[in-house]
């Protein structure tokens, strides 16, 4: 028989029998998700990593993607645009890839398990490689100060780059993994550069045709030209090769890229904050030769292969660019001190 | 092409850690701030959805802190507002409340006692375990809840008549 003295502590013993959250699990935890807001289902990690994504229930998320969807379609309805006959983006609020057909010249979906491994490379692997990668080109403030680069109220990434170009295919996997700090792709594809181009068939992730969700800022790709040469007859052809995603000369999209890049690319525009023409690493095409996609996304994660530390060290440095742009946000990504000190060496770089 | 001698130092292989100079004084601050309010967090959640959903919820509610540290760490009542997000990151998980005794409180907790804990009603529950477990105050209960002092007398006593009923416990006044 016990007393009520005696059931408090009861009580006690059991309620406090509980084991502690710590503050590094925390941080793990909202490490592993770079959208803690959206569902993330990832299926299985061939490397026996132990991260596990927190699986959420979806029913009032699909609602929620359902009237973003909705009010997407809307928005583009409305919102008239000059160049709606000449620009492709491939920028998409809906959640879902589209078909091949309505991408020409697009290459085939990117397996989940690369995808998962680019958008999953661990924390501790971009801070051991931390800047130390041979970076020749960091992103850096434009000479001249602009107005905000924004779309739908946010923050603007542009990327105009080209499916034959090599340091544009390197450039591309460092890209990936900035972006998937930041938010979720859908439908990344694979493709290649040109086969008798510099640094021949380098494999890579492609943009063309897969959509970006991110609350911080808009994504905006243009891959301008693919991977095969240009028939002679062709109306349109970008230096020899196929054009895919036509712009307009007097797009203000051009314009920057004259302005802002030299008329070269890779050229990547945060917010008309930072910009970058060219690729950041200079011979990373030459370090991913001869590899498939599914092997340079296992490299990824070894932090002393040449290959993370062009690509894992790039994309620190686009981290860096693009919390410039977001002012910051979100906290978790741009307080690590790896993109701190970065952005202290672009903040004190201009182009 | 750009190098300041910074960036030479910092592109030598073996040398960034040393030259990012430790532990970064966020994540200190952010632990100090975890460590402070996560016992009365964490013991509000397992009041309210018992050991393994309140866990969950608590480690929820500490990530978003982390992720918005600079707001959160400025809030008057930072563990309120973070109660509040556990619980919308696991309201729609229809878990039933399970309370599990440790293998070292075993001796000390009656067999019948946690399902008898997780059959009280919410607020009941939360009111016994905030007030007679984890030693709140009427006070902070009732600013915890929102809800008025007497209210949370009121569901502690009732809570507390269900649990002695349950275990067949001698009451303050000796009745049964």
């Amino acid at each position: 028989m016990t007393d009520d003295f005696d059931l408090q502590n009861q009580l006690h013993a059991l309620t406090s029998a509980r084991s502690s959250v710590t503050p590094e699990e925390a941080i793990a935890r909202a490490s592993l998700s770079p959208e803690r807001s959206m569902t993330t289902t990832i299926v299985s990690d061939s490397r026996g990593r132990s991260q596990k994504l927190s699986l959420r229930s979806s029913l009032g998320w699909v609602a929620v993607l359902v009237v973003a969807s909705l009010v997407a379609v809307a928005i583009a309805v409305v919102v008239p645009s000059s160049n709606k006959k000449v620009v492709q983006s491939s920028h998409r609020n809906g959640p879902s890839p589209k078909p091949e057909a309505e991408f020409p010249g697009a290459g085939p979906l990117a397996s989940p398990q690369v995808v998962y491994e680019v958008a999953t490379v661990p924390l501790s692997v971009y801070d051991t490689v931390g800047g130390q990668a041979e970076i020749s080109n960091i992103p850096k403030k434009p000479s001249q100060s602009r107005p905000p680069l924004t779309a739908h109220g946010r923050p603007e990434l542009l990327y105009m780059w080209a499916s034959y170009c090599p340091f544009c295919a390197a450039e591309n996997w460092a890209l990936v993994m900035a972006l998937s700090r930041f938010g979720t792709f859908t439908g990344l594809r694979t493709t290649h550069s040109s086969v008798t181009d510099f640094a021949p068939d380098t494999q890579t992730l492609s943009f063309y045709g897969a959509t970006y969700s991110s609350k911080y800022f808009v994504f905006k790709s243009l891959d301008l030209a693919g991977n095969q040469p240009a028939k002679p007859t062709a109306k349109c052809n970008l230096n020899g090769y196929v054009c895919l995603q036509q712009i307009s000369e007097t797009s203000k999209d051009m314009a920057y890229l004259e302005a802002l890049g030299g008329g070269s690319f890779p050229f990547m525009d945060f917010g008309n904050k930072v910009v970058q023409a060219g690729a950041g690493y200079g011979d990373q095409p030459l370090t991913l030769a001869g590899l498939t996609v599914s092997e340079i996304a296992k490299q990824l994660i070894v932090p002393d292969s040449s290959v993370a530390l062009a690509a894992v060290g790039s994309a620190n440095y686009l981290t860096a660019a693009i919390c410039t742009m977001t002012e910051g946000q979100p906290w978790r990504v741009c307080s690590d001190p790896v993109i701190r000190r970065i952005q202290h060496l672009e903040d004190g770089a201009s182009g | 092409m750009l190098f300041t001698d910074a960036t030479m130092l910092f592109r030598q292989r073996g040398a960034p850690r040393t030259l990012l100079g430790g532990e970064d004084r966020d994540q200190q601050r952010f632990r100090a701030f975890a460590l402070q309010v996560e016992p009365r967090l964490h013991g509000a959640f397992v009041a309210a959805y018992g050991h393994e959903l309140g866990r969950e919820a608590t480690a929820e509610a500490l990530a978003y802190a982390w992720e918005h540290f600079p707001e959160v760490e400025s809030m008057a009542n930072p563990v309120g507002y973070l109660y509040r997000v556990g619980q919308s990151r696991v309201r729609r998980r229809k878990e039933p409340v399970v309370f599990v005794r440790s293998e070292t409180a075993e001796h000390l907790v009656e067999p019948n006692l946690p399902a008898a804990l997780a059959a009280l009603p919410e607020r009941q529950r939360m009111a016994v375990v905030l007030v007679h477990a984890e030693g709140w105050t009427l006070r902070e209960a009732a600013d915890f809840l929102s809800i008025s002092i007497p209210t949370v007398q009121k569901h502690a006593e009732r809570g507390m008549a269900k649990l002695r009923r349950a275990l067949r416990v001698d009451s303050k006044d000796g009745s049964r």
